[in-house]
């Protein structure tokens, strides 16, 4: 077995029991001097007495943060055009339903069979489906910009469509939710400072990502934790409760803070390219470091792709090998001829 | 109700383990500086678990507690440091 795959079924048997411990936020995976180490995120500096600092010889680091879902408490700290009413509506800006406060667009999506477009966004931007709470139905009309910055049934660019619900007793694995557009000119396939998508990709630890939100506008980091557990606390009806969400990543900015309160929904995608990785859905507030869940499962869950051309990712990859390839070549013999010419000239 | 004694100690040196965290289902309880910990659980079958700083956790599955008990985990010890990153 290999020590990746020793450290995820390590991870598997004892995650329960680590999450079990008094102050531990999550579980995952880094990775530090090129070994696969479990990682544990605490909320403070004292349970880290509790911690074990191997497991069956796999190393344990943490880090301390508390993980929150970025919600209803919008610091109104948005740059005025991720707040403002634009048409058509890019990734990026601030969105709500008429029951919720606001977060952000994370970008049009297509129906894997109809190619059909809709919005997406977080469940808890758009609808807030917790346990036995549901804020808004299906059908509920989605604004922009957000109803936080003034945005009214006025402002409508569409309905509530589906929502992947958010259960206390299981671990979920996204916090998405779909609108379908009035008009489907209403949506933009552009996203604020990273441009059309292109294709999605996979988050892995030592990834560099940016991220485009409401609240905190485009930050870059740098994805430190993947296939991470997190306990989420999320008020409901004055009462604390705990959500689990799995096969989370978490990432760190590289400067500053990655993301705060209204950035929920912000498409994490990858620098240097525009393929999107995840959605970024809670967070840390003091740290700013941020909680995403992978793009393929909200691929899996809603049946729909981030990109309006079908083709497979690896297709377009081919094509750079094959572009690559010609290059190559291309070198080569012009090499040749060189070391030809080179060769004649000696041979004078 | 059923009385459980743990002592936690260190595999080599048998030094008593301070700090050492107990989890029995549900229940949880931690060791004093003489590594002895005790709690009051009801009768049942319990999966035990012992974690504590520098030490491989360690898990006891399925065992069934009907009467008073005294239990002796002894930890080893991790080969590397717990770090923050």
């Amino acid at each position: 077995m290999s020590k990746y795959a020793k450290a995820y079924s390590v991870l598997e048997r004892w995650k329960k029991h680590l999450l079990n411990i008094p102050g531990v936020k999550a579980v995952g995976i880094t990775h530090i001097n090129c070994n696969p180490t479990i990682a544990v995120i605490v909320e403070s500096e004292d349970v880290v007495k509790y911690l074990p600092s191997s497991i069956e010889g796999v190393p344990v680091a943490y880090r301390v943060s508390k993980f929150r879902l970025f919600l209803e408490r919008l610091l109104y700290t948005s740059p005025a055009f991720r707040s403002a009413r634009v048409r058509p509506v890019p990734g990026g800006v601030g969105i709500s339903s008429t029951k919720t406060l606001g977060g952000t667009f994370t970008c049009t999506v297509y129906d894997l069979k109809t190619s059909e477009k809709y919005g997406l966004s977080c469940n808890h931007v758009l609808a807030f489906w917790f346990g036995p709470v549901k804020k808004a139905e299906i059908g509920e009309p989605v604004i922009q910009p957000p109803k936080a910055y003034g945005g009214t049934e006025e402002d409508r660019i569409g309905s509530l469509f589906k929502v992947v619900p958010i259960e206390e007793d299981k671990e979920n694995i996204v916090d998405a939710a779909l609108f379908k557009p009035d008009d489907p000119a209403i949506l933009d396939d552009y996203i604020l400072d990273i441009g059309e998508l292109e294709g999605w990709s996979h988050p892995l630890v030592g990834m560099e990502v940016r991220k485009s939100g409401l609240s905190t506008g485009t930050t870059h980091g740098i994805v430190t934790v993947t296939n991470a557990t997190v306990k989420v606390v999320v008020e409901i009806e004055g009462k604390e409760r705990v959500f689990t969400f799995t096969d989370v990543c978490l990432a760190s900015a590289t400067k500053g803070r990655m993301g705060y309160y209204g950035d929920s929904g912000s498409p994490v995608c990858e620098i240097g390219r525009a393929y999107i990785v995840g959605i970024l859905f809670a967070g840390d507030e003091e740290t700013g470091d941020i909680a995403f869940f992978p793009i393929k499962n909200v691929i899996k869950e809603l049946n729909v792709s981030p990109v309006k051309e079908r083709t497979p990712v690896y297709a377009k990859e081919e094509k750079t090998k094959f572009l690559a390839t010609i290059g190559a070549v291309g070198s080569g013999i012009a090499l040749t001829g060189l070391f030809t010419f080179v060769a004649e000239k000696k041979g004078k | 109700m059923v009385k459980v004694r743990f002592i936690v100690r260190d595999i080599n040196t048998k030094a008593p383990i301070k700090d050492a965290l107990i989890q029995l289902n549900g229940f949880k309880v931690t060791t004093d500086e003489k590594g002895v910990a005790e709690i009051e659980i009801p009768e049942g079958t319990y999966t035990i678990v012992v974690t504590a700083k520098g030490y491989e956790p360690y898990k006891i599955e399925s065992i069934s507690i009907t009467e008073p008990i005294t239990i002796t985990v002894d930890l080893a010890p991790s080969y590397v440091f717990l770090i923050r990153f």
